[in-house]
């Protein structure tokens, strides 16, 4: 089954667990993991409004796309909607979709006055509920090609982050250097901001829907006794905030979800002490002692950690 | 026929402290307009209008992660600012909140509590979004909300001086990266290289923040022979791969960066490694006199009716089924500012209804994007931005070439 497919299957299973029979998703995240559509990337957060809906008893998917182009063959050309610019169009669309009248329970993956509104026009008799815990949760366990596109997005992002290390100008021409580095390599969209400050550089990017990324400090330490490493070592099955908040170096740092972006777990020294690593999870670790920051893409293993980003640079 | 307009844009000249007291004011205004007591503010360009703390050109889900949110209180003389990097602007800084994590969108709702004070309890709030996290958590559940994109859209749609210097510098600067790309454009460069270059540019040119995967579509010549539509018309722009280009390759280029918050939109047509045929030189001269006939009729006070009706007239002629010389999904004209498509929307699926019953007034930017298509031959389409004054317009960046193509003189 190809790899959309397979990450549908989550979703749909995680969905109807919850007792969701409808979802209306607007984050271009959620979005990409359903349907496996290439589509434009735009920079920031978009307000929220339904650009895919998904019938979770049928499986039926309508997808805003004026074309068919990057779009996987199982969404046909008549489950497509253009993209419109008419508030009446987007209710009636809404309003027409198979399902949606009957529901009870609407998944959202954001909110706003004016959409929740409409919700309630095409759905009377449903609760609108939150969704994207459900999705996310669906989300943080990779299957194998996903660690593989993950790996490779890595690598992308450490020819930006060596592009950045060797040039010798200015803060600004190494960031010029590096999203160019990256943009040959493979990705011209940034996860983060990429970072050159001084001797530490930090990039990453979004390469086929999927996130890599590094940190590094020029002429820093060896692997093993980087900030970073103790919090590594600790990214386990099992191992809780709590635990990464013991195995955390003196100074700032953060363990967080990776994969299709920027992913929950978050832990920190303020948040995420209740949360629990399982195999297959895959985290950004980075931390800063002093004046050296490290980052890296981790896979939590049934044994030890797995680093997805290369370790040159 | 008109070479791209230049001029009286070129006088602008940003005066940071001026655009946030302007923009702070009109807010203000706003929310007494439609009885506001509160504005809460999550989505990056509406949180830059109300503080001036920029949207960073990231990921969605980077940007949304710990985004800022600002709040704007009733007679209040300055703005909350929730994280971001207060420093240099004029807001009251708070610390930073998470929105989309359940223990962060708590922490903001504690703090929202806070500031709005007597207004969290039954006060008249407008807000934008809020994060699954916020609803699970029950920040401002306690409010009467209301949706901030009313507010937001009446105090954009006009722009202050500043805001049209902001747009102007982003086109210049644009349109300075991708001259350097199209001395590129050579036949067996990929995509990809194009791209490289263009972001080291803009950078070079002081743009930071490129706001979309900047787009170099290689175009079918037949429609037929290019992706499927709901519209049964042109696909563009779509997400491409990496293509490698020949000799020949009609190119349809498209990219928006932002200066200060405020975006530009840049639009051409190359052709690869040789000059345009004569049926193709046509397609753009036929471009050229649905954009002459839009200069004209842009007025203050004209409908948008009126602009389509004069765009339309002008490539009549090489019409016979009565289609107007624009894509379908899109516009004519589209606005552009902090957005890098809002209001004006001219010549869209709002219909003509809509189209008849609003006029163009004095500070509002347009984009026109007429697309000219002959089925067989492939098509021109190019973007260029004017703002309305009080008696006409003015071209902002402009002057770009339309190389390969030529002006008639």
């Amino acid at each position: 089954m190809s790899l959309h497919l397979q990450r549908r299957a989550r979703a749909v299973d995680a969905l109807a667990s919850a007792g969701i029979d409808f979802l209306v998703a607007g984050r271009q995240d959620h979005i990409n993991y359903i349907t496996g559509a290439h589509q434009l990337w735009t920079a920031g957060a978009r307000p929220f409004g339904p650009v895919c809906t998904l019938n979770v008893a049928t499986g039926e998917i309508f997808l805003l796309s004026t074309w068919d182009e990057g779009v996987p063959d199982d969404i046909d050309l008549d489950h497509l909607h253009g993209i419109t610019w008419s508030g009446a169009i987007i209710y009636q669309r809404l309003a027409a979709t198979p399902g949606i009248a009957a529901a009870q329970r609407v998944g959202i993956d954001a909110w706003s006055p004016g959409m929740a509104g409409l919700l309630s026009a095409v759905a009377p008799n449903a609760e609108i509920v939150p969704a994207d815990d459900i999705l996310l949760e669906a989300r943080r366990t990779k299957l194998p090609s996903e660690v593989d596109a993950i790996r490779a997005a890595c690598a992308v992002a450490a020819a930006g982050a060596q592009a950045a290390l060797v040039h010798h100008g200015t803060d600004a021409q190494r960031l010029a250097a590096g999203v160019e580095a990256m943009a040959l390599a493979g990705s011209s969209t940034p996860a983060a901001e990429p970072q050159a400050e001084g001797n530490i550089v930090d990039f990453s990017c979004i390469r086929s829907h999927y996130e890599g990324g590094l940190g590094r400090t020029a002429n820093g330490a060896p692997p093993a006794a980087r900030p970073h490493a103790s919090l590594i070592a600790a990214c386990v099955p099992g191992a809780t905030g709590h635990d990464l908040r013991l195995a955390a170096p003196d100074g700032d740092w953060l363990v967080r979800g990776l994969g299709m972006g920027f992913e929950p777990p978050v832990i920190n020294s303020r948040y995420g002490a209740h949360e629990t690593l399982e195999a297959n999870m895959v985290v950004s670790v980075s931390a800063t002692t002093g004046a050296e920051y490290a980052r890296d893409t981790v896979l939590v293993t049934e044994s030890t950690p797995e680093i997805l980003s290369p370790e040159e640079p | 026929m008109s070479n791209p307009p230049t001029g009286a844009a070129a006088e602008l000249e940003l005066d940071v402290g001026r655009l946030r007291r302007e923009r702070y004011a009109k807010l203000q205004a706003q929310m007494a307009a439609d009885g506001l007591d509160a504005l809460v503010l999550l989505h990056g360009p509406h949180v830059a209008y109300a503080t001036d703390c920029l949207p960073i050109a990231a990921d969605a889900t980077h940007v949304s992660a710990n985004r800022p949110v600002a709040v704007v209180l009733a007679d209040q003389s300055q703005p909350c600012l929730l994280g971001g990097d207060p420093n240099g602007l004029d807001v009251d800084p708070h610390p930073a909140v998470w929105p989309d994590i359940d223990e962060g969108a708590a922490d903001l709702g504690a703090q929202l509590d806070a500031i709005l004070g007597q207004s969290a309890h039954g006060g008249r709030v407008g807000i934008d979004l809020m994060t699954g996290a916020m609803r699970r958590t029950g920040v401002l559940s306690a409010a009467d909300i209301t949706d901030a994109a009313n507010t937001m859209a009446a105090v954009k749609l006009h722009k202050t001086v500043d805001e049209l210097a902001c747009i102007h510098q982003a086109q210049v600067r644009t349109s300075a990266a991708m001259a350097t790309v199209q001395e590129a454009l050579v036949p067996g460069v990929r995509r990809s290289e194009l791209a490289a270059v263009f972001l080291r540019r803009l950078r070079e040119e002081g743009i930071d923040a490129n706001m979309i995967d900047v787009i170099f579509q290689p175009m079918a010549r037949r429609m037929a022979d290019g992706p499927r539509t709901t519209t049964g018309h042109l696909a563009f722009p779509t997400w491409s791969g990496d293509p490698v280009y020949a000799e020949g390759d009609l190119i349809w280029v498209d990219a928006g960066s932002d200066y200060h918050g405020y975006a530009s939109d840049f639009g051409r047509t190359w052709v690869v490694g040789r000059p345009p045929t004569p049926a193709e030189q046509r397609c753009f001269e036929r471009w050229l006199a649905v954009m002459d006939a839009s200069y004209e009729a842009i007025v203050p006070g004209a409908t948008f009716a009126e602009v389509c009706a004069a765009a339309t007239a002008a490539d009549a002629a090489h019409q016979p089924h009565g289609e107007r010389p624009w894509m379908p999904h899109f516009y004519l004209v589209h606005g552009v500012g902090i957005e890098s498509a809002e209001m004006p929307f001219l010549g869209t699926d709002n219909g003509p209804d809509f189209d008849a019953a609003n006029t163009l007034e004095p500070g509002m930017v347009l984009v026109l994007e007429p697309a000219i298509w002959d089925d067989g031959t492939g098509g021109y389409r190019s973007e260029e931005i004017v703002a309305i004054t009080d008696d006409g317009w003015i071209p902002l960046g402009g002057g770009h070439p339309y190389d390969p193509f030529e002006v008639p003189t």
